[in-house]
């Protein structure tokens, strides 16, 4: 009815396609606001060196590719492979733990259940500070894992993290307990019924924490910076761009700008891939956390 | 006790083990991980860390010689709460001061700026999603690299200093003067609100249609619909969003340990621990990390549990 009165009367119309050009006006505006540090990290990278000597400019003089070029060496393939390596390990593990774990809180009934929910529940409050340091003697001094990328993955295969566990439970809790009651009627195992029915159908919140959690392990900097950080060998991308182009560099051409927006180019490209790729997945799995977190 | 027991309790009356191993295995099979996870990550760093804030280490001494460790009672809190020389405390409250002053300040701007950002997302245009993706950008931006770039562009000769030259101001170095230092940090906080503002949204779009129908024909506008609906609908997002950036903000280091170079106001205090425990010119000393890491976990834990405690205003649907 509101409809076909405001089809009808002109000053309404004109009206609406005022307040339509101020929306977009506003959305754009804000665009440019947010998207201004992307465009300048992107800008810094192409700058030629002598612009850092005075006189940077929002566009550059010349497009210098210097800066990628002078990145691209060995050791940033090191650095590049041992980054991979941990955010993959890591988030299998995610996966793994944090499935097993889940499907036994949320699917299965038996003695100890409720303690160990409780447990996981208190550690998910305890903060992370709290265990860090101790966590770095144990890794030194017991494991003898000082120095290498073992800490930033092994522990993430026994649990997957509570948080992780928590979200997975409460979204296996949705499934109707009647397909397992039908498979296990069938004579499938508990694993059988693990395997192929509940996994399948907890897929979607598994890819939100693979994805979330290979972008923030990419970008990790605290956990790098504690365990590796005096073994060049095991350095990921992050802890390189502080200590070999970051403020801590020796060598005073490394050290411009333009080389460490570059490393930082380079580190976005595949977080950018990932969220275009799964971003329906994110945004269910944000909505997921927001409604059962 | 005999009620949870019940269950294995053998035709004659008996508890029977064998029949409690038999009922439980194949689920506690699936819990083998986790469990020792608990044990290893979890409550050996714990005893560890107590041990060693009552504890003197010298890890000068090898390890095999077994006397790394020397009994120092309360002796590191006895520190941390003494005012004055020898005493921590005058550190420890500045170090707590800015960084509680950081959480308050960036979480009550986060939360406001980033639901306003949301409102303004949650509507039905066209294109409304590739403006979504947009705002969330930024959060995109590696943790280290934005860092660094907002070091670039608030140096003396950078971007801002160039847009204030440009309108004919002098230039100003925003990190490493000691007012603007925090207000900067703050500032840079903003970009991040788009990632906020998804988790909003998400949120958002769960509120039943026909709320707003039926407040449409009770003529409500815009604004009562946002105060009355919208956001008593979101408040368990809410809740999510502050329990976890406190707990967050509080323990911020990425975000600040690489600016420590050019400002004190960004010595917070996860950053301070960390220099107890691995910066050796501030003073290696591991034990005090761990007596300090546990004053913090008291803080953090007496504010959860009155966040909890203070949470009935949270709406969790229908069905919990």
């Amino acid at each position: 009815m509101t409809s076909v009165i405001r089809q009808k009367s002109p000053s309404v119309r004109a009206k609406k396609i005022a307040f339509t050009s101020t929306k977009y006006f506003f959305l754009v505006l804000f665009s440019i606001f947010f998207v201004f540090p992307i465009y300048a990290l992107v800008i810094n990278s192409f700058m030629p060196d002598i612009q850092f000597q005075g006189g940077k400019s929002l566009w550059p003089t010349t497009f210098y590719f210097g800066a990628y070029l002078e990145i691209f060496t060995a050791a940033y393939v090191k650095y590049f492979f041992n980054t991979i390596l941990v955010c993959v390990l890591n988030v299998g593990g995610v996966c793994f733990g944090s499935a097993l774990t889940a499907y036994a809180l949320a699917k299965l009934d038996f003695f100890g259940k409720n303690v160990l929910f409780a447990c996981i529940m208190g550690i998910v409050l305890l903060p992370s500070t709290v265990l860090s340091i101790p966590l770095l003697i144990i890794y030194k001094n017991w494991f003898n894992w000082g120095g290498t990328l073992y800490p930033l993955w092994v522990p993430m295969w026994l649990g997957g993290g509570t948080m992780n566990i928590f979200l997975v439970r409460q979204f296996m809790r949705g499934i109707p307990n009647s397909y397992n009651e039908a498979a296990s009627l069938d004579g499938a195992t508990s694993f059988q019924i693990f395997w192929m029915i509940v996994l399948p159908l907890v897929k979607p919140i598994l890819i939100y924490l693979a994805v979330t959690g290979f972008i923030g392990n990419w970008n990790d900097f605290q956990g790098p910076l504690m365990y590796v950080a005096d073994a060049e060998n095991n350095w990921t991308l992050s802890l390189a761009l502080y200590y070999e182009y970051g403020i801590n560099s020796g060598a005073a051409d490394k050290n411009l700008p333009n080389s460490q927006m570059a490393v930082g180019v380079m580190m976005m490209i595949p977080c950018i891939v990932l969220f275009g790729f799964f971003q329906k997945q994110i945004m269910e799995g944000i909505s997921a956390v927001g409604v059962k977190g | 006790m005999k009620g949870v027991f019940s269950k294995y309790y053998t035709p004659e009356g008996k508890f029977s083990f064998k029949i409690l191993v038999k009922k439980n295995w194949v689920a506690w099979t699936y819990c083998i991980p986790v469990v020792l996870g608990i044990l290893i990550f979890t409550i050996m760093p714990v005893v560890t860390s107590l041990v060693y804030a009552f504890h003197d280490y010298d890890p000068t001494i090898p390890a095999d010689l077994g006397n790394q460790l020397s009994n120092a009672g309360f002796q590191h809190f006895i520190k941390i709460f003494t005012w004055g020389k020898g005493g921590l405390l005058t550190d420890v409250l500045w170090s707590l001061f800015i960084t509680f002053r950081y959480v308050i300040i960036s979480l009550t701007l986060q939360i406001v700026g980033s639901y306003c950002v949301a409102l303004f997302l949650n509507q039905q245009t066209k294109g409304i999603q590739a403006f979504r993706i947009v705002y969330y950008l930024p959060n995109l931006i590696p943790a280290v690299a934005g860092t660094l770039l907002w070091k670039e562009m608030m140096a003396t000769d950078g971007y801002f200093n160039i847009i204030l030259e440009s309108v004919g101001l002098p230039a100003f170095d925003f990190y490493r003067n000691k007012a603007t230092a925090m207000p900067t940090l703050i500032f840079t906080g903003i970009f991040s609100w788009g990632g906020t503002a998804v988790m909003w949204l998400a949120q958002m779009q769960n509120v039943p249609k026909e709320m707003y129908e039926s407040a449409n024909l009770d003529g409500a506008n815009y604004f009562h619909k946002t105060f009355k609906i919208t956001i008593p609908m979101t408040t368990s997002m809410l809740f999510y969003i502050v329990v976890t950036s406190i707990i967050g903000g509080i323990q911020s280091f990425s975000n600040v340990y690489p600016l420590l170079e050019l400002s004190e106001e960004f010595r917070f205090i996860v950053v301070m621990i960390y220099q107890y425990a691995f910066e050796p010119d501030v003073r290696n000393s591991l034990s005090m990390a761990c007596a300090l890491s546990w004053v913090l976990f008291v803080i953090i834990a007496i504010l959860t549990a009155t966040i909890f405690k203070t949470s009935k205003w949270v709406y969790y649907g229908e069905e919990v």
